[in-house]
């Protein structure tokens, strides 16, 4: 299953550097920025209420922003672990973080309140986008830095933030994605009543906590039956190291 | 009730590709403007042709493109489509061609402000409808 999800996630970390390169050089109409959901709901005020996209976001992004959110109501928020190219290359920085120990988990409680500043940075965005009628994250968003290979958004500083977000998941895993995520806290609301999860048998647990200690996004799962928390992403890690055979598995 | 772990994968790649398949599929005008006093005659035979342009990636350059090609004579419908930066024009061939309006596309444009002469719009692919 490690693997299934690895060439996921490189067929798409590959596809969008293609579609960066081809519209940098090839001067090709599809962008990074045509195939990010989070266009999708960024244009979705004006769409509803004037009947036109915010700037360079088109039909695509919020085709693209629907289907994720039905994704995320059918199996919680895989699109991060399975299809995200920016989630993806956090996630290979962790782990060589891990690799050379250098990876920190920060206390439960300020970890806790850590993941509530990105509903925070959603809502002045959108507020800000909603206003200036412009996609006005572009410069800080790290997924249009990387991807659209510095386009006429992006700024000296825009790189600054890009090596912060991916030297960051160097001490902290997936940290981008645990605070500050925008497209993550916007799936979250969904991802309560994600349909497929994890799902623990208490009887054939153990409790030797390998399962936690695997998870990218840090979420307690020993003692519990089903893993409801919004910040699972169904990367199926939890699986993977189970050293009991079914004690987890996937289900409804 | 129990599933096996490959649910997951294959529901991300089923509406992954139904989103693909309908973002490809589905094509809303950003912009559609009808001159309805170009066309003097009702028999004329329209014709319309497909351009790429550079840069018609917005509703703002959407408006300006529609604004610049509002001014050709002969140009009777436009229509664009930010996704695809591709703009579809109906014209009467009697009184312009496909290069023409190519070539009112590429022409710079006159910022007032300052004088300037600014390239906006160019295109890149021209095709016959």
């Amino acid at each position: 299953m490690r693997l299934a999800r690895t060439l996921f996630q490189a067929g798409f970390v590959i596809g969008m550097i293609a579609v960066g390169l081809r519209w940098t050089f090839g001067g090709h109409a599809l962008t990074c920025e045509t195939y990010c959901p989070f266009g999708g709901l960024e244009t979705a005020y004006s769409l509803l209420t004037q009947r036109r996209f915010t700037c360079s976001t088109s039909e695509a992004s919020f085709i693209f922003f629907l289907g994720m959110m039905g994704l995320t109501l059918l199996a919680k928020k895989s699109f991060c672990s399975w299809i995200c190219p920016l989630g993806a290359l956090l996630e290979w920085i962790g782990r060589l973080g891990g690799r050379v120990r250098w990876v920190w988990e920060p206390p439960k409680r300020v970890d806790r309140a850590l993941r509530y500043l990105r509903y925070v940075v959603l809502f002045a965005i959108l507020y800000f986008t909603y206003t200036v009628g412009d996609l006005v994250f572009r410069t800080y968003d790290p997924y249009y830095i990387l991807y659209s290979f510095g386009n006429e958004a992006v700024v000296w500083w825009s790189w600054m933030v890009l090596a912060a977000v991916l030297l960051s998941a160097l001490y902290i895993r997936m940290a981008w994605c645990r605070y500050l995520c925008l497209l993550g806290a916007a799936f979250d609301l969904f991802s309560w009543t994600g349909l497929v999860k994890p799902i623990v048998d208490s009887h054939a647990c153990t409790s030797c906590g390998l399962c936690e200690k695997a998870c990218p996004q840090a979420i307690p799962i020993v003692g519990r039956t089903k893993i409801r928390a919004r910040d699972c992403t169904n990367c199926l890690e939890c699986l993977a190291v189970c050293p009991k055979h079914d004690a987890i598995s996937m289900g409804v | 009730m129990k599933l096996k772990w490959w649910v997951v994968p294959m529901m991300v790649a089923v509406v992954l590709l139904a989103s693909y398949g309908l973002a490809k599929t589905v094509r809303f005008a950003t912009q559609t403007l009808r001159l309805e006093t170009a066309v003097v005659d009702p028999d004329t035979e329209l014709e319309t042709v497909e351009f790429r342009v550079h840069m018609l990636k917005c509703w703002t350059m959407s408006n300006l493109f529609t604004e610049t090609l509002s001014q050709v004579d002969g140009v009777v419908e436009i229509q664009t489509f930010v996704r695809t930066n591709t703009a579809r024009i109906t014209f009467d061939p009697a009184k312009t061609s496909p290069e023409r309006i190519a070539d009112r596309i590429n022409r710079p444009v006159h910022n007032p402000e300052t004088g300037e002469r600014l390239s906006v719009f160019s295109v890149k692919k021209t095709e016959m409808r």
